[in-house]
């Protein structure tokens, strides 16, 4: 719940305000009339036409309560609404099958594809829309940044999840204290640049961030990630370039072509753990070929988000399960732990904390 | 005299008016068709654009339009109901306003080449709406002018 990841805005103001006048207006007050608990673990909101409301909470689904089956007026009333009353000026969203909203929420949408020369061209006849309420937790990173960072120099890190571990989350927060610099940790602040292909990290809005990614961040929305790389590096001179999801022969060459610039590294991959890229061959490259110092994995063994592993570029772990730390290991994860901001051990670690 | 005189002046000038109104509606569009299709700049950004190189009676459409969409309304409600204000408050005939009318429903919901495609059209329209409006114009305004005045002259003979 965001309340209790400690971000500034109640789950049920965000629903209240940033989302409600984006739908119709008989979706309004059904929802306005939720419980608060609910409000509170709202995860999703999903209309499909013709059939209830759905709603994704932290708890588990469940349909809206005193709203009848979505009908097309609804739905044209919230179409107008999510895209000003201007579907050709998200002409390239629609394409992505997603559009962001003011405050970083995304709306996910299917139709019926107009293909151009065998491509989406844009979509139309919409019928089902996934409204995800942004999450964004501030001091999610708080926990593995200490590993992160070597005398005051950050290293470069991939981020290894399966889907909803958090790896995006993770991201966000690692882009924003680097960005900012952390001072306890005697990192500095560095220009960091984001490819934001899928407009996650940021999700700007019109050009705007609406994540706080910190005060020295470029971001490139909607570029593709090798390509944006690329840009990032002839254009803005970043320290440090973070990207979400990599994992084609064009990312790898892409990322090469920013260590030998000298840039360092923040990069997530879907996948169970370190073992999983075995099996993907072009991951296993960023590994082997050493593109990264430090690896993170998370999984859901302790709910999403816990950190189970943390390894060097080498293979050796900082932090994992399957036997004691020792030696270098051990005085490593153990100066991590005394000046990480939590106090947490092992299994605990989890980039979003319990009050 | 003078008041008969003053009525077909009125009459001869409204006639002008409406010529007038019809070429900045067709620029409105021309102005809408660029923010779309150059600029893919959502609808009311774009009528603020336009609004701000209008005349008033085509401003105070644009502002209607966005006083309604701000209020909630969807854009061919809007859009209407604007439309509507415009016949009431204007000398454009109800057929000259037809070609703004058809755009109601379409406006905002397809593509950029799709809306270009709506606001070209009803540019033609509304440039064929013009001519009729200049011929009609020309033809009437020299015969309302001395009609106002000569019905006047016959009012005054006639009590003389």
């Amino acid at each position: 719940m965001r309340e209790r990841m400690g971000l500034g805005k109640p789950t049920r103001a965000v629903l209240e305000e940033e989302i409600l006048p984006f739908l119709a207006f008989s979706l309004r007050e059904p929802l306005r009339r939720l419980p608060v608990e609910v409000k509170e673990n709202l995860l999703e909101i999903r209309l499909r036409l013709g059939r209830t409301v759905m709603l994704v909470t932290a708890d588990g689904d469940l349909t809206l309560p005193g709203s009848p089956c979505l009908d097309k007026a609804a739905m044209d009333q919230t179409l107008q609404f999510l895209t000003q009353s201007s579907l050709y000026a998200r002409e390239e969203e629609l394409r992505q099958g997603f559009i962001t909203l003011p405050g970083g929420h995304r709306v996910g949408m299917v139709g019926r594809a107009v293909l151009e020369q065998g491509r989406i061209r844009t979509l139309k006849h919409i019928s089902a829309l996934n409204i995800r309420l942004a999450r964004q937790v501030l001091g999610a990173a708080d926990f593995v940044l200490p590993y992160l960072v070597e005398n005051g120099v950050f290293l470069s890190t991939l981020i290894i999840s399966p889907p909803g571990a958090g790896k995006t989350t993770l991201l966000r927060d690692l882009i924003r204290q680097v960005s900012t610099g952390v001072p306890a940790l005697g990192l500095k602040g560095h220009k960091v640049g984001v490819v934001d292909e899928r407009s996650e990290l940021a999700a700007s809005y019109l050009g705007v961030p609406q994540n706080d990614v910190g005060p020295r961040t470029d971001v490139l929305d909607g570029a593709g990630k090798a390509e944006g790389i690329m840009l990032l590096l002839r254009s803005m001179s970043p320290e440090v370039i973070a990207t979400d999801e990599v994992g084609s022969p064009a990312d790898v060459a892409a990322l090469e072509e920013a260590l030998v610039c000298g840039v360092r590294l923040i990069a997530t991959a879907h996948g169970n753990g370190i073992n999983d890229l075995s099996h993907r061959p072009f991951l296993r490259e960023l590994i082997v070929r050493g593109l990264f110092t430090r690896v993170v994995c998370l999984g859901n063994s302790c709910g999403p988000g816990t950190v189970e592993e943390i390894r060097n570029g080498d293979g050796s772990k900082l932090l994992g399960p399957s036997r004691k730390l020792k030696g270098k290991e051990m005085a490593d994860a153990s100066q991590a732990h005394r000046s990480a901001a939590l106090d947490v051990r092992y299994g605990e670690g989890r980039i979003y904390s319990c009050p | 005299m003078s008041a008969t005189g003053k009525a077909g002046f009125i009459v001869a000038r409204k006639l002008g008016e409406r010529v007038e109104l019809l070429r900045e509606l067709e620029n409105l569009l021309r102005i809408l068709s660029t923010q779309v299709d150059y600029a893919l700049t959502p609808f009311p950004d774009a009528l603020v654009a336009a609004g701000r190189i209008s005349s008033s009676a085509v401003k105070g459409f644009c502002s209607f339009v966005l006083k309604e969409l701000h209020n909630g309304k969807s854009l061919e409600m809007a859009w209407k109901e604007g439309v509507e204000t415009l016949l009431e408050r204007t000398p454009l005939h109800p057929e000259d306003l037809a070609p703004l009318l058809s755009l109601a429903p379409v406006l905002g919901v397809s593509d950029r080449k799709d809306q270009v495609r709506h606001l070209q059209l009803a540019q033609e329209l509304l440039r064929q709406r013009q001519y009729t409006a200049d011929v009609d114009a020309k033809n009437n305004q020299k015969l309302w002018r001395s009609a106002g005045v000569l019905v006047g002259l016959m009012v005054v003979l006639l009590l003389i």
